[in-house]
């Protein structure tokens, strides 16, 4: 018997997305960290770039399997990193969620950005506190974390409003 | 540049807002850790307020142990035990949350801790 799968032009933009944040993460694992935690989240670029393309369902897709793909290349896959990784992205997932239900207020890619890096950085560190490393001092590293998550947020926002004003003439 | 919207400088502002205060909350030497626990031989329990400036003398269990109290801290400085660790260890500090003359039975820990785990490892 043979599956068949048939996949929509929509399932080939997910995957072309998902590879290239798979390659993003998988790249950035190697990079040598000053803090256990920091990271600078390019791969998140493609998730904001997926959202603004093809909307919260795409980013979904695209921010999970990078999470799971990713950490059966490096290595880590049901490990605490990889525990990190998915509570991190699930909880960029939900402020996504959260960004496509007001509708009132216009966030641009940059705000979404921001808003993104400090929901990863705060769904971990509540992760590492109540699972791995229950000890009080373990909260004078959030601001330190914090800070990077802003740093890099911005900087996130502004390669992917560059980049997504690039693609714009094709969408 | 890039174009930001209102709520994007606002979401900015705020996250720089709720930096500064974190920064705030846990750098500065707040009343977090404004009492400490001595023990005597696991059963005699002292509270001791390290922002009242004094120099306590405890009866361990080999004798007596003097310890000192200012600007939030407290140490061990004068201890019958041989090897003065406890003197050593200098002031207790959130990292190690602990000093302890062993010999004496005396052990002191910031008392707002609940007795949980350090670090669990899979």
């Amino acid at each position: 018997m043979q599956l068949r799968l048939n996949p929509s032009v929509k399932d080939n933009q997910i995957a072309a997305l998902a590879a290239l944040a798979i390659g993003i993460h998988v790249l950035e694992s190697v990079l040598p960290s000053p803090l256990p935690g920091l990271k600078p989240g390019f791969a998140n670029i493609i998730t904001l770039i997926a959202f603004a393309k093809y909307g919260l369902e795409a980013a979904a897709w695209v921010s999970v399997l990078r999470v799971l793909v990713g950490s059966l290349i490096i290595g880590t896959f049901l490990s605490p990193t990889f525990v990190l990784s998915l509570s991190g992205a699930l909880a960029s997932i939900v402020v996504l969620w959260f960004v496509t239900k007001i509708k009132k207020i216009e966030i641009s890619l940059f705000g979404i950005a921001v808003l993104m890096a400090m929901a990863h950085v705060f769904a971990q560190f509540i992760v590492v506190y109540w699972f791995f490393i229950p000890h009080e001092a373990l909260i004078n590293i959030l601001p330190i974390l914090l800070s990077a998550a802003v740093i890099f947020g911005v900087l996130n926002g502004v390669i992917a409003s560059k980049v997504y004003e690039k693609l714009k003439p094709e969408c | 540049m890039i174009n930001l919207t209102s709520a994007d400088k606002v979401i900015l502002l705020m996250s720089v807002l709720i930096l500064a205060a974190l920064y705030y909350f846990t750098w500065s030497n707040g009343e977090s850790n404004r009492y400490a626990s001595l023990y005597v031989a696991d059963e005699k329990r002292y509270i001791i307020d390290l922002f009242e400036e004094k120099i306590l003398t405890i009866d361990g269990v080999q004798g007596v142990s003097k310890l000192e109290v200012a600007e939030g801290r407290i140490r061990f400085i004068e201890s019958p035990c041989s090897s003065h660790f406890c003197i050593r260890s200098g002031w207790l500090n959130q990292t190690i949350g602990l000093i302890a003359c062993l010999p004496n039975g005396i052990n002191v820990h910031f008392s707002n801790k609940n007795k949980t785990y350090d670090a669990i490892n899979f």
